[in-house]
């Protein structure tokens, strides 16, 4: 039979005392969860304390023939799902710039993954998904094949401004008469809620500190009794 | 058959590395899980998170506690964190008398929350919603660990007890102990622990285990017991729902909980949805779309009274078939059989699981490569063919009914003061209607493939 070797020190109830977390052992523990929670929360600091979005130059101009345009683009080096970017499409014919007659640039949407694809989800700005486009996107003009429409900004300057709601890379496709300029936007993920995490950290901080409190407290009445 | 009579398997749990080197794969798996809802891919298709989550773990959880008990709540992640967050600051005050009487009522509350959020708030579709759900789950579980003694979360708060519970007493594992062995006991070593190990860390006197709702097969008592009265044995799937001593009130309504929510979930994927989101929203004179959280929590309810309502109309008839009526033996009869609708639940809840593990946990290894920059293509197909999914479905829903059937007919001479037969028509009549709830999601999503 099985015979029981540990030598519990017991309290007068029978119950065994068993070793508690004291000192270097209890600060151990709250180190490894400090460390736990750190891992786990340091790269929410990195996203938090990335810069914005810088502008980044597409420079990828579509030639094709003698008459045509040249496209060139700009766009933020990260675009974020559910936040709203900006592009801004130079149109140029000659080396001069051609505002007169472009009446609509027609981006074209694309998908990297079918769930982007399958996604039908309504959202503020353009539904990147295959079922039908929200009311509340900028409604197309004639000719457009899909609804982000472009603001004028200046001589040539075409500004395009959506508002992603799926994530992944997506294909904006320009055509101004025969000319082409496609553009592969990667589509971030939004970062998590900052105030959730800073929330839960200043929680789960208050509750084992609370517990450090009431522990010491515990073990001086039980030292003095 | 006592497995502690197989010497590896004593030896491996009397270890010390039981459940220890579990728990450490749990925890890993679940901070990369947690990191990768909170900082991954928006797209649930390609998060790591996500795909292990909800399609792997999730489905496969009430299968485990069918072949091996409890035996997750043992090296659960957050059983982990409780252990260490004791050890660091543990204040170990006693379980509130609250908590101790109302606990599988909390449970029973928590899951219908959890099923609620899923549904009318996409936790289950969102990766940041899924990660601020496990970031409350875990201060909950701190904060339990640190002021409360043993697992006072796993035993009286956890959601994942609503079902647990239920599903290992219809299980194949039971640990309990041999009675004279125990007999005149003076150290009550499985309670209490030893200073090497700790008591049963869900409260439990292990000559008082009489059902396998509770132990989660943590082996302590294996480890502390000096008369090597402990047992494990391998046991008929379900015998314990008819021959279950003392019935509580609790399990029946959680039994009858798990069978609404997991009929919601599936009613839920069908595209007749819509209309009932639609007409549900007319009656209630809201904008099913503009207010769908409300819309969903009216249906909710009405799904899980459903198999409410039919237990207390099954009883009721149990009881004026049998010639007299009252609310003692109404609640006795309720309670009792209330355990024949666990294996349709169970069997429920499966194949709703199944559909998920077998289709689109093929996204888990697309996912992983997903993290490290790699994306080897498409990652949509099912492992099997929907028409086999469908009829592996039908096959596990007919499996659980019929096992249902039959404990019900076992509980019957025990219902009521009349002939077993009336006292388990009534109860056959209802647990028919629940499999046919059951099947006719299955079959129309397959007459849309």
């Amino acid at each position: 039979m099985f015979k029981n070797t540990c030598g519990a020190r017991r309290s007068s109830d029978g119950t065994p005392i068993l070793p508690l977390a004291r000192d270097g052992r209890a600060l151990r523990g709250i180190v490894a969860i400090g460390l736990s929670l750190a891992g786990i929360l340091a790269p929410a600091a990195i996203v938090i304390a990335a810069p914005s979005a810088p502008v980044r130059g597409i420079e990828s101009e579509a030639r094709r023939g003698a008459s045509a345009y040249q496209l060139a683009a700009h766009l933020p080096a990260s675009i974020r799902k559910g936040e709203p970017a900006s592009l801004i499409l130079h149109v140029q014919k000659s080396g001069r710039p051609v505002d007169d007659v472009i009446a609509c640039l027609a981006p074209v949407p694309a998908f990297a993954s079918e769930e982007d694809a399958a996604d039908t989800t309504p959202a503020i700005g353009i539904d990147l998904g295959a079922g039908a486009e929200p009311a509340s996107a900028p409604a197309p003009e004639p000719g457009c094949v899909m609804a982000i429409a472009a603001v004028r900004t200046a001589p040539g300057v075409y500004q395009f401004t959506w508002e992603p709601d799926t994530a992944g890379r997506v294909n904006l496709q320009f055509s101004v008469g025969d000319s082409q300029l496609n553009v592969a936007v990667n589509v971030g993920s939004a970062p998590p809620n900052p105030a959730i995490l800073i929330a839960f950290v200043l929680l789960v901080g208050a509750i084992l500190s609370v517990a450090v409190r009431m522990r010491r407290t515990q073990e001086r009445q039980g030292g003095s009794t | 058959m006592n497995l502690l009579a197989i010497p590896w398997i004593k030896a491996a749990l009397r270890s010390r590395l039981y459940p220890v080197v579990f728990q450490w794969i749990t925890a890993t798996v679940f901070v990369m899980v947690l990191v990768s809802t909170l900082f991954g891919p928006n797209n649930a298709g390609q998060n790591f998170g996500m795909a292990l989550a909800w399609t792997v773990w999730w489905p496969l959880l009430p299968l485990s506690f069918v072949l091996l008990g409890r035996f997750w709540c043992a090296i659960c992640p957050f059983a982990w964190v409780t252990d260490w967050v004791q050890k660091a600051v543990g204040v170990r005050l006693s379980v509130p008398l609250m908590l101790r009487r109302y606990g599988p009522w909390m449970i029973a509350g928590s899951f219908i929350l959890l099923g609620y959020l899923d549904e009318a708030w996409g936790f289950n579709s969102d990766t940041r919603k899924t990660g601020y759900l496990l970031l409350a789950v875990l201060a909950t579980v701190i904060f339990f660990g640190a002021f409360f003694e043993r697992r006072t979360f796993c035993r009286y708060v956890c959601f994942i007890g609503a079902f647990a519970a239920n599903y290992s007493r219809a299980g194949t594992l039971e640990l309990r102990v041999a009675p004279d062995r125990c007999r005149d006991c003076p150290t009550q070593d499985c309670y209490r622990g030893t200073a090497c190990v700790p008591g049963c860390p869900v409260f439990l006197l292990a000559p008082n285990v009489t059902d396998s709702g509770t132990c989660e097969l943590c082996a302590n008592c294996v480890k502390n017991c000096p008369r090597d009265a402990i047992r494990i044995s391998i046991r008929k799937p379900a015998a314990e729902l008819w021959s279950i001593r003392q019935p509580h009130l609790c399990d029946a309504v959680l039994a009858a909980v798990v069978a609404g929510v997991v009929l919601i979930e599936q009613f839920a994927m069908l595209p007749g949805w819509n209309r009932l989101i639609v007409a549900t929203g007319a009656m209630l004179h809201l904008d099913p779309y503009v207010s769908y959280p409300f819309v969903y929590a009216a249906l909710l309810a009405m799904f899980i009274a459903a198999p409410l309502v039919g237990l207390v109309l099954a009883s009721l008839g149990s009881q004026a078939l049998g010639g007299s009526v009252s609310l003692a033996e109404l609640k006795r009869t309720f309670s009792l059989s209330g355990y024949a609708v666990i294996p349709l639940a169970l069997a429920g809840h499966l194949a709703h699981g199944l559909d998920r593990l077998l289709t689109w946990s093929r996204t888990v290894p697309f996912a992983l490569a997903a993290m490290v920059g790699w994306f080897p293509g498409n990652n949509r197909a099912a492992w099997l063919p929907w028409p086999a999914v469908f009829w592996i479905e039908v096959a596990v829903l007919a499996l659980g009914a019929a096992v249902s059937l039959y404990v019900g007919f076992r509980l019957a001479p025990r219902q009521a003061r009349c002939a077993p037969w009336a006292a388990y028509a009534p109860h056959c009549l209802l647990l028919l209607f629940l499999l046919a709830a059951n099947l006719y999601p299955v079959v129309t999503m397959m007459r849309q493939f």
